[in-house]
This record gives structure tokens, sequence and C-alpha cells, in this order.
């Protein structure tokens, strides 16, 4: 029993450690953004704002770009998750119901497509985008994004496929049914959980990309809330109250998102990227 | 009309593959050929090759890469799997504690990035507050600016930002391993860390490869904490590959040569993958 | 800039369409954001002259511009009047994009003797002018009346010469009577390399040295005296401990913040640091002066500034010069810049007669343009590299000048 307990409270007691660890910068993400500039700037650093303002969301919200960049951030993750989903979908079924030649062959190319470093093709992919007349617009992030969401959305939905048993298919497709109507009208109902940890993997993916956004994005009409971070610590504006605020106002929406998910969505990474 | 069923597979593939090989095949025949021509479209050969092979930077920043991407999974992976079995423990609130600390991977790098480069600051840094108060430190130190701090406190960032990734993996890894094999250890008299030595590590062999292979790949892709906290500075202590491409293509505008870096880069990349993966194979 | 031809002729499929081609009597133009609400002003009133001509003014994030700008200009599919930084200048007409002014100019008569010499010469190439400066700044020393009062110095008679700044920065540097950690003098280290080079490279050119001759031919930076300008630099931290142990991650917002909060007692910026400083604490007492000199030598400074031009292939040439001509007259000139107008006649608007702006004004006589060369981008980070490794104690200023210049020599023929 004291052996027991005693083991229970050094769990507790890392566990604090760990808790203490990760959380700490988002709290103090939180107090920082609270505190007036000269508070800020101020040694030794106050624990808890004197006299707290809320000017920097204020100047966030009404005085910088950033919600414009919400909304694009918004509609460019929206638009590549949704288009990563239905390629995913298709993709993975057939990988998982069919043999075809070259399905080796298909599955490597995939893999390659997740090892590669994003990296070593922003320049010729920069280029290809410029051809097309899609850099700077909303399409060519969602369409870049892909690199980023399809391969792992694939090796995810492939091993949910495998989990649901084919008899229930094959009843279906005695009485005639397509495969794409079974694929929608059994199989996919059936694979809600590993669709939606696509959804949330894939929605948290592009956004919180910086990099593509960062070299194909160019004013604000496509640039995301990232990008926007980045600027109000280069611009003349710098200012460290509303950087936090910033960061506070990006970190919530996501933060919520996967809390609420958080469940289905584990367990469709763990087995998707163990596999792939 | 029906399709032929031999076909049915390659159908349900085919869409994802072209945009794949769309955005990266195509990309990737091209990095090469850029490499090999001047902005005029000549073959020059091996030229831009030679000079990027020249460049002071070229050999600091691979350097600083295999650092950085090598010490952050070191302590990503070992950190993660400690949290993964602490978290396997049965005790009050496991849940909320289990969601919680999964929200640093969650959050935007540049999100980790600037709210650590804030607490990281000399003068009013938190960081250096509390090391003082704590008497660790006498004097502030520039995490950041100082060429024997920069490194390590980049690698923590990226550690803090990773490790949770790996304890869920590995919690999810460790749910997996049939009780019944503790049970048989306890009769045979194990205790607390024989059973992670002998029943757990092993069996969480597998999911830690993969997950090493996924944290090398996003290492070497990650540019954003670097990129935002120090830009590669200072005086290039911390320039990495990926930056280094990045700017001789977007501030330099020199594309070709950032190309030739870029193909070298990835040839190294595949390289190291390979090995990786041979490695891993030839064990099972 | 021939570097980019691969890229510009990608961007000439009119896929890529940036600007809407415009019927006559309608004009593009391209505007910094930051101006955006003054550029809307100036085309209300303009349209209200001129009812027959409509003006699309579209704001545009100066992160990044360049490149667009480049991208425009080299495709043809471009607005009528742009905004440019005035070192982009040089380079863009050296792509063949830009509509030469001088005739432009005279129809509409305006007197080029007006306009300050170096800015016109940022817009200058090949002898012919291919932009117009509207807008002209310089950096002077912003410092703390109050601290220099604390330490014993007289605040109305700010040091002149190197050796008396570093005397009086040293003084400042002190642990004030409310326990503040007090710097003498911040400089820049790290940010954006445009900091640095702002803040430095005034101190080279009037030691007589250089990063690059003016006419791009040689490298300068090697000499004695850029070396001993860039040690009087560096050595503020390495070696009289006068700036902030943070120098490395200071630019130039962080050096304001800085000052604003009372850690740094003097520094280097431009006229527009001026109202967030009396916003935020309005107790501090500033004091503004020109920047020190070498005994003997004269100053100098890097003119900022940004010019209008006209693309080649503008759709509405004619309509675009007779804007051009109305953000030329001195009042909307003085209206729309954020610091000063380059012409001398709009200087003398009220708004510039403000005191505390006079060391601006003033500093504006020794500005010079940066070498336009190419590739400045990558000469000056090379340049900021080096300067890092000396104020990381690394190299000696002239080991790390050494240095960069060879590297940056194989930069020049290019």
């Amino acid at each position: 029993m004291t052996a027991r307990s005693r083991s229970l409270s050094v769990v507790y007691l890392m566990v604090a450690l760990l808790i203490a660890v990760s959380m700490f910068p988002f709290l103090w993400m939180l107090v920082s953004s609270f505190k007036r500039l000269n508070e800020l700037y101020t040694v030794p650093p106050t624990w808890i704002p004197e006299t707290a303002t809320w000017s920097n969301y204020l100047n966030v919200l009404l005085e910088s770009n950033v919600p414009r960049y919400f909304l694009n951030s918004l509609v460019i993750s929206a638009g590549s998750t949704a288009i990563a989903l239905v390629l995913a979908i298709l993709a993975s079924y057939g990988f998982a119901r069919f043999r075809f030649r070259g399905k080796s062959l298909s599955i490597s190319l995939i893999i390659v497509g997740q090892l590669l470093p994003t990296a070593a093709i922003i320049v010729p992919l920069y280029v290809v985008l410029n051809y097309l007349g899609l850099l700077n617009t909303y399409l060519g992030l969602i369409l870049a994004y892909l690199i980023l969401t399809l391969p792992l959305s694939v090796f995810m939905l492939i091993s949910y496929f495998k989990g649901i048993p084919v008899e229930l298919e094959e009843a279906a497709i005695v009485d005639g049914a397509s495969r794409l109507g079974v694929l929608l009208r059994i199989t996919l109902p059936l694979s809600l959980p590993g669709v939606v940890a696509v959804v949330v993997y894939a929605f948290v993916t592009t956004w919180n990309e910086f990099i593509f956004a960062l070299c194909f994005a160019m004013d604000s009409s496509t640039k995301t809330l990232p990008i926007g971070l980045a600027e109000f610590t280069t611009e003349f504006h710098t200012d460290w109250g509303a950087v936090m605020a910033a960061s506070v106002i990006m970190t919530v929406p996501i933060a919520i998102l996967f809390l609420a998910m958080q469940r289905l969505f584990v367990g469709g990474l763990t087995a998707g990227a163990t596999k792939g | 009309m029906r399709i032929p069923k031999r076909f049915q597979g390659i159908m349900f593939v085919l869409p994802a593959l072209f945009v794949l090989a769309m955005l990266v095949f195509y990309p990737i025949v091209y990095t090469v050929v850029l490499s090999v021509t001047d902005p005029a479209g000549n073959y020059v050969g091996l030229e831009n090759f030679r000079s990027m092979i020249d460049a002071r930077l070229t050999a600091r920043a691979f350097w600083n890469t295999l650092i950085y991407v090598g010490f952050s999974i070191i302590f990503q992976v070992l950190i993660g799997t400690a949290v993964g079995i602490l978290l396997n423990n049965e005790f009050w609130g496991r849940g909320a504690v289990r969601a919680l600390i999964v929200v640093p991977w969650v959050i935007p790098g540049i999100v980790a990035a600037t709210t650590w480069a804030w607490m990281f600051h000399t003068e009013f840094g938190i960081i250096n507050y509390m090391a003082q108060s704590a008497h660790v430190i006498d004097q502030p130190v520039g995490w950041l600016t100082n060429p024997d701090t920069v490194l390590p406190a980049l690698i923590t960032v990226n550690v803090w930002k990773m490790f949770p990734f790996v304890a869920i993996m590995v919690l999810a890894g460790l749910q997996a391993i049939p009780n019944d094999l503790y049970e048989a250890a306890r009769i045979d008299g194990a205790r607390k860390h024989h059973e992670i030595l002998y029943v757990t590590l092993p069996h969480l062999r597998p999911v830690l490869m993969s997950i090493t292979l996924l944290l090398a790949i996003w290492g070497l892709n990650a540019i954003t904490i670097i990129y935002a906290m120090t830009k590669g500075g200072p005086a290039n202590r911390s320039l990495i590959t990926p930056i280094q491409i990045f700017r001789h293509a977007f501030e330099f505008f020199r594309f070709n040569e950032a190309a030739a870096l870029s193909v070298m880069f990835f040839g190294a990349t595949a390289l190291l993958m390979t090995l990786y993966i041979r490695i891993y194979a030839e064990k099972d | 800039m021939r570097r980019l031809s691969t890229l510009a002729l990608m961007a000439a499929l009119p896929l890529g369409a940036v600007a809407t081609p415009a019927l006559s009597g309608e004009i593009t133009w391209w505007a910094p954001e930051f101006g955006e609400e003054r550029a809307a002003e100036l085309v209300r009133r303009f349209e209200e002259a001129h009812p027959d001509i409509q003006v699309n003014m579209e704001p545009v994030v100066t992160n990044g511009l360049q490149n667009r700008i480049l991208v425009a200009l080299r495709s043809g599919n471009t607005p009528d009047l742009i905004d440019v930084a005035n070192g982009w200048n040089i380079p863009f007409a050296a792509t063949g994009g830009l509509l030469p002014l001088e005739e432009v100019l005279a129809e509409k008569n305006i007197p080029l003797d007006d306009f300050l010499p170096a800015a016109l010469e940022t817009a200058t190439y090949e002898d012919t002018l291919y932009g117009l400066p509207f807008r002209a700044e310089a950096h002077a020393l912003i410092y703390n009346k109050a601290a220099y009062r604390e330490a014993g110095l007289d605040p109305d008679s700010p040091p002149e010469t190197w050796a008396e700044f570093v005397e009086a920065s040293k003084a400042l540097t002190r642990t004030t009577e409310s326990g503040v950690e007090q710097y003498g003098f911040g400089i820049a280290g790290g940010g954006e390399v445009s900091n640095t080079i702002f803040r430095s490279l005034p101190f080279i050119w009037m030691n007589g040295g250089n990063i690059i001759s003016t006419d791009l031919s040689e490298v300068g930076l090697d000499s004695p005296e850029s070396i001993e300008a860039v040690d009087f630099y560096t050595s503020m931290l390495t070696e009289h401990g006068v700036a902030p142990p943070s120098t490395l991650e200071n630019d130039g917002t962080a050096l304001r913040r800085l000052f604003i909060a009372g850690t740094i007692a003097q520094y280097q910026s431009g006229q527009f640091d001026l109202a967030s400083i009396h916003q935020e604490n309005p107790d501090l007492e500033v004091g503004t002066a020109l920047l020190p000199h070498p005994e003997g030598k004269e100053r100098a400074a890097i003119l900022g500034g940004w010019n209008f031009v006209i693309p080649e292939a503008a759709p509405n040439k004619e309509d675009a010069a007779t804007f051009l001509a109305f953000l030329a007259e001195p009042e909307n000139m003085g209206y729309y810049t954020d610091t000063f107008p380059a012409r001398e006649s709009a200087m003398e608007l009220e708004r510039f007669q403000d005191p505390e702006l006079g060391s601006f004004r003033e500093m504006l006589k020794y500005a010079r343009q940066q070498p336009p060369s190419a590739n400045w981008v990558q000469i000056t980070q090379i340049y900021f590299d080096y300067v890092q490794e000396a104020l990381l104690g690394s190299m000696s200023a002239e080991e790390a000048m050494t240095e960069a210049a060879a590297e940056i020599e194989p930069l020049l023929g290019q």
C-alpha cells in the first residue's frame, strides 16, 4: 500500500512537472498579451499584469490585417482539406480493396511524396505556380498544401478501410451496387472516425503551415495567419503585446478544434503513421 | 458502361497520383533542370553545384542541419517515450492531461517560435529572469545571440513542440501490448524497470522506428522555428540548409543555385532515409 | 537582375493577370498600404479636378513588393503608376521596363532643380531619369535629455565627433537612480539586414570607406577607413560595452522599444520613430542631433525614400503623367510623404517646420544613395554576417571585413 501510494505520488509529481513545462509558454503568452507596453519592457517581469488591458487585442483585431488573414487561412485550409479528403478517400479505397498492376509502385510513389523535404521543392513549385498563374492565389496554396497532407491522409484511411469487413461490401455488390456506391454508402459511414482524423490532421497542418505561405502568398489577399504573425515581429510596428495577443487568437481555435476531436484524431493518426 | 474489374483499382487511385505527380514529381524533375542551367536557360553543367559547394556557408549549414535534426530527434524520442510510459499509468485526470500535453504539438510553429523568442529575450525574457532568481546564472544570457547557446535553445523549442507527438504514439503502442505479458513478467519476479526494459521497449520498437522516420522528415522540413527566431543568425551559427535554399531563391533571386542546393539536399536526405529504412528492414 | 529572366518569361503569360488593362481615362496606381488613407484622399482630390480620369488605387504590401513589381515589369502587364523604394529604382530601370521621364516632366513644367539632387540620383540610370522622388529621409541621432543631465552631460550640446561620442556613451552607461541598467548607445546587430546597413554604413562613408564603390567596380570594405569605421560601430558592444547585451537580437524597432523603456539613452533612427516615442512615453524628453563624425571629416547618411515610376508598358501613360504632375505639386507631395518631401518648395510647408525635425532635415544634406547593384541584397547579407562575427568577438573588425571583402568580390562583375 505505502509502496503503491509512494509510486503514485511520484507519478503525480512527474505529471505536474510535465504540465508545467508543456503549458508554461501558453501561460506566459496569455499574461504578456494583457500587458501594457511599458510593463512588457520592465525588469523584473511581473507575473500578473498590473493594469490588464484589452488594447493589444483591439489592435490586432481592428488595426491589423489579422482578420483578413484569418479569413484567408480559413478558406485555404478548408479548401485544401476538402480536396485532400476526396482524393485520399478514393485512393485509399483503391489501395485497400483492389489489386492492380503498378500498385506497389504507386504506394512507393506516395511514400516518396511524404519523405520529400519541402525545402527541396519550394523553388520549382514557385516556378510552376507562377507558370500557371497561381502564385498569390487561394488555389495555388490549396494545391501546394496537398503535398503536405495527401500522403499521410492516404495511409491513415487505408488502415481504416482495411479494418472494415469486406463481407459487408460484397453483399451490396451482389445486389448490383457500383464500387463507388458501395464506398459512399457502406464503407465511408463506417469509417467516420478515420475521416474525422484526416480532416483534423489536414486542417491543422494547413492552418499551421508557414514556409509555402511565405513564398507563394504576396499580399493581404492571400496571406495566412502564420505570415501575419511573422509580419508582426518584423514590420515597423513590432509590439510584443500585440504579437502575444495575435498568438492567442491563432492558438485558441486550433486548440479547441483539437481538444474536441482529439480522441478520434489520435486513433486515426496512430493507425496511419505507424503503417506509413 | 462498367469499367473492367482490373482497371477499377487504378481508377480510384489515379486522381491522387495525378495530383502528386503534378505537384511533386514534375517539380523534382524541374529542379534538376534548373540546377544545370543558367537563368537564361543555357546548359551550364555542374557550374551551379560548384559555386554552392565552394560557398563557405554550405558546409556549415549542412552540419547545423544534422546537429539540429539529430539532437532534436534524440530528445524528442527519449522524452516522448518517457512521457508516454508515464501517462500509461492509472491516475486521476489522466484523460485531461493526455489532451493538454498534446497542445504544443497542434499549435502553429510560428506561435511556438515567437512565444519562445520572447521568453528567451536577453533583457526582458522570463527565462533569464527565472534563471537569475534561482542563481543558475548571474549575468543575463543571450540565448539566441550567443553562438554556444543558439542551437541548444532552438533544439529545446523543437523538442518542446514535438515530444507530445511521440508521447501519444508511444501511448497508443503501449495500449496494444497484451496485459498478460506484464503479468507473466511479474510472476517471474520482474520489477517495474525490468518490465519497461524487457517487455515495453521491445514491443515499442516498430512504433519508435516509424516515429523516428517521421520526425526526421519533419525535422528536415522545419524552417519555421529557426526562421522566425533567428533567421539563421547570429553570424549564421544557426543557419540550416532549408533556410539557405530559401535565401538564395527568394532573397537573392538565384534560383539556379538554389535548385542545385535543393538537389544536393534531396540527395543527402534520400541517402539518410534509405540507410535508415535498410537498417530498420534488416533488423525485422 | 538577368537572373529573373526565366521566371519573368513565365510570368509573361497572360494567366498571371496582375493589372486590369485600363481603358482610356482610367489609370491604376500601386501605392504602399501604409499610406493608403492619404493616397485615397489625393485620388479624391484629383478626380474632382479631372472628372474625365478615374484612378484605381491599389494598396500594396511592401513585403515582397520588389519582386512583384519586377515580375510585372518583365511581363508587360503593369499598372500605370507605381511607388517604389528608391533603392529599387535603378535595378528596375536596368530591366528596360520603365519610362524615361525627362520629357514628360518638362511638358508638365515640373522643375527638376527643385528636387534634392541625391534623391534624383536614385532615379538616374545611364544619365536618364526613370523616376520622380517624392519622399526622402535620413537617420539622425535620437537621445534622452534627462539621461544626459543625470550623467552630467549637457543635453543642449550633444557630442560632435566620434571620440566625444564614445565618451558620452560611456558616461551614459550606468545604473540610474531608479535602478535601471542604462546603456549609452543602442546599435542594431539583428533582425533584417537593412537595419544594420542603415546604422553602420553611414559611419563607413563618413570615414572615407565604402562596402562597394558607387560605380560598382570595387570592393572597399577591406580598406583601413572602412575597417576603422566598422570597428567604431562594433566596439560599442565588444570593447566599450555601451551597447546592451541584446545587441545581436536588436533591430530598429527593438532599439526604439529599448529607448522608450529607458534601457538605452541614444540610438539612430528616422523621424518616424518620434511619434511613437511621444505616444508611448509622453514623459520622455527627446533630443535629436546630427550623427557624430570622425575628427576632421564630414558626416554621411543613407538616403531613404520613395519614387514614383511609370512603366514602359503602362496602358495609359498620358493620364498617368497628368496624375504624376498632380502628385508632384509641392502641396500634394508634402501631404503624401510619411517623412520629408523630395522637393525643396514642399519642405516649406508647416508640417516640416517642427524644431524636433531639424536634425533629420539637416542630415538629408549629407545623405547618399546606396550602391545600385543588382546583387546588393546578397552583398549586404555577407557584410551583415561578418559584422555579426565582429559583434560576437569571434573575429576582429579587420579579420571580419577582410573576409567579407573576399566574398563580395566575385559578386561585383555580375
